[in-house]
């Protein structure tokens, strides 16, 4: 790698593009630095979502970030999802696109789940060699991102943190640090989070993601409802210092406040950065517990908590 | 570490496991599950190591639990009304069988919800006279998809649509000849119960009884981004349909004539304009194309 991540520009404090926010956005125009979508939720769109995000584009920048890419599949890469893909990112003159280390399906099916890959010489190889592929048709480095994981498996012969290490390097890649997917992933593990974080290779870190979670008592659960905690703060701080700072987002897809909220959240990552204080102050409730992480299968309730990727457009109707 | 499966094994063996309805360790015991790795529910952790806190059935029914949950609560927000009238556990039911008998290939969520009315129409009681419950439920779901793939399919946003005064500039003597062309997001819809008002209804807040059976005729399209829906007559709509279907305005005609024992070509010839101008200010067509000479 010629210069550190990837060439790729800090792009400052950006939010997450959520449909209850398009009115709010088109017409108080808010200051924001830019926008992260979810690519599939444009790539298809001839309508209200693909207009919104036309006039995003002519004001803000923005990031294109995918939950169905696969890259840890055995299943064959989807080029026309690459195509369609590509023809995104060059109408939205992307910043960068970014996925997950992660496979979401098999035998052609799809979870719509960031499920976890065990991490050991195979999976490295077959995922390297994805990735390259898919630089290669997206002529543009990928960003991958750590997932938050709720099971490991007896065929991982590595850490995480050295898995990616080995994948940013012998593919050529980016990473995202979603810092609170660390501090859930090491919970849910049994393992230190600031040891995951000191151990990645930072100068490949092109972004942080930052969101609140799900404390079931016995795991974590990446729920993207609520505030940052205060713990996640300090893991930013940490990979702050680690890094330089770099490109910050903050998702928030369940429960979703009035935007005014969700950017305050993600300023809070700027007035840390610019005071070097502690962490800011979460408030209350983001430390709530929840029991309803177990739920029987058939019984799936709409509350339920439910690990992201949960992205879905409702049809406005008159 | 024990015994090292294929990444390919693995997954697939995963897959089957968290998205069986019966659970993890139905999951783990079934066939499928153990083509890919061999081992009953009480040697999980061969495969799945355990947490200080939580056991590797445990752990993957986070997986389990998610994979139903969340494509269910996907399928309720596209089929609000059909919740509503079946209730949620109800609806969280029918949707729970449809994701098992249907799991999604796609990688968009908004597809998932493109063959549901199909499986209520596929597991429809045969022993309930129609119209009765479950074609309302039908015809509601089929509703509620029809406006997810209008709203965010191609549109007519961009385009110039017919006006009143095209109509005008066609010769008398090529009338019966000219072709229709609708704008991309224009679809009809014959319903047994008037579902469009409680579609509407639902998404209003405001609460319903399930409707008496009656035709309903509906035309459904998009301006301004925004889904819009009506209703026709049942000439109207013959016509609408045959015109769509591709036939020229004559034979158009005819075969809404045809499909009208009960109207006279003379009512028929009578509403036409009045119809025409009604299309074209709202929308419904982007053209009429002249036969080729």
């Amino acid at each position: 790698m010629s210069e550190a991540r990837l060439g790729l520009p800090n792009l400052g404090f950006g939010v997450g593009l959520r449909t209850p926010h398009y009115p709010h956005i088109l017409k108080h125009k808010p200051d924001v630095d830019w926008f992260e979508i979810i690519s599939e939720n444009y790539m298809d769109s001839g309508g209200r979502p693909r207009h919104v995000l036309e006039q995003i584009v002519e004001q803000y920048k923005v990031v294109m970030h995918g939950v169905s890419l696969s890259i840890g599949s055995t299943d064959p890469l989807n080029f026309e999802y690459l195509g369609k893909l590509k023809k995104l990112a060059e109408w939205t003159k992307a910043a960068w696109i970014s996925d997950h280390v992660c496979w979401t399906g098999v035998n052609g099916l799809n979870g719509h789940d960031l499920l976890p890959l065990p991490y050991n010489e195979e999976t490295l190889q077959h995922v390297v060699s994805r990735i390259k592929t898919v630089q290669d048709f997206l002529e543009r480095p990928l960003v991958l991102e750590n997932p938050s994981t709720y099971v490991t498996f007896t065929d991982s012969t590595m850490s995480e943190w050295d898995f990616v290490t080995r994948m940013a390097e012998e593919a050529d890649c980016g990473l995202l640090l979603d810092v609170n997917n660390v501090y859930v992933s090491c919970f849910n593990h049994d393992l230190d989070p600031e040891d995951f974080i000191r151990s990645l290779p930072h100068e490949r870190i092109v972004q942080f993601h930052l969101a609140g979670h799900t404390d079931c008592g016995t795991h974590i659960i990446d729920t993207h409802d609520n505030f940052v905690v205060d713990k996640v703060w300090d893991l930013y701080r940490l990979a702050h210092k680690l890094t330089g700072g770099v490109s910050t987002l903050l998702e928030w897809d369940a429960q979703i406040p009035d935007f005014d909220v969700v950017h305050g959240e993600v300023l809070k990552a700027r007035d840390l950065i610019r005071d070097g204080g502690a962490a800011p102050s979460t408030p209350r409730h983001a430390e709530a517990d929840s029991s309803a992480s177990e739920q029987p299968p058939q019984v799936a309730r709409r509350s339920a908590t439910v690990p992201q990727p949960a992205v879905f457009v409702a049809a406005e109707v008159e | 570490m024990t015994e090292q499966r294929s990444l390919q094994n693995l997954q697939r063996w995963v897959q089957e496991v968290i998205t069986n309805p019966d659970g993890i360790a139905a999951g783990v015991e079934s066939p499928t599950a153990r083509q890919q790795i061999d081992i009953g529910a009480a040697n999980i952790e061969d495969v799945v190591e355990p947490s200080s806190r939580l056991g590797s059935a445990e752990r993957l029914a986070v997986y389990g639990n998610a994979y139903f949950a969340r494509l269910v609560e996907c399928l309720g927000e596209e089929f609000p009304a059909t919740r509503y009238a079946l209730g949620e556990e109800t609806f969280e039911s029918f949707a729970f069988g449809y994701v098992n008998d249907s799991p999604s290939s796609s990688y968009s969520l908004g597809f998932l919800g493109e063959r549901f009315a199909q499986y209520l129409i596929d597991t429809r009681p045969t022993d309930v006279p129609k119209p009765g419950w479950p074609d309302f439920l039908i015809d509601l779901a089929t509703l509620e998809r029809t406006y997810a793939e209008v709203f965010d399919g191609p549109g007519p946003e961009n385009l110039a649509t017919l006006q009143p005064e095209d109509l005008q500039s066609v010769p008398p003597e090529l009338v019966n000849d000219v072709r229709f062309v609708p704008v991309p997001s224009l679809r009809l819809m014959e319903a047994s119960f008037p579902v469009h008002e409680y579609v509407t209804a639902v998404r209003r807040d405001q609460s319903l009884e399930i409707p008496m059976p009656a035709e309903t005729l509906l035309v459904i399209t998009r301006r301004e981004y925004v889904v819009r829906r009506g209703t026709v007559s049942r000439a109207e709509f013959q016509l609408l349909r045959a015109i769509i279907d591709g036939n020229t305005l004559g034979a158009a005609i005819e075969i809404a004539a045809e499909a009208m024992p009960d109207e006279t070509d003379e009512e028929l010839a009578s509403n036409l304009s009045k119809w025409f101008q009604h299309w074209a200010s709202a929308g419904w067509f982007l053209r009429v194309e002249l036969p080729k000479l």
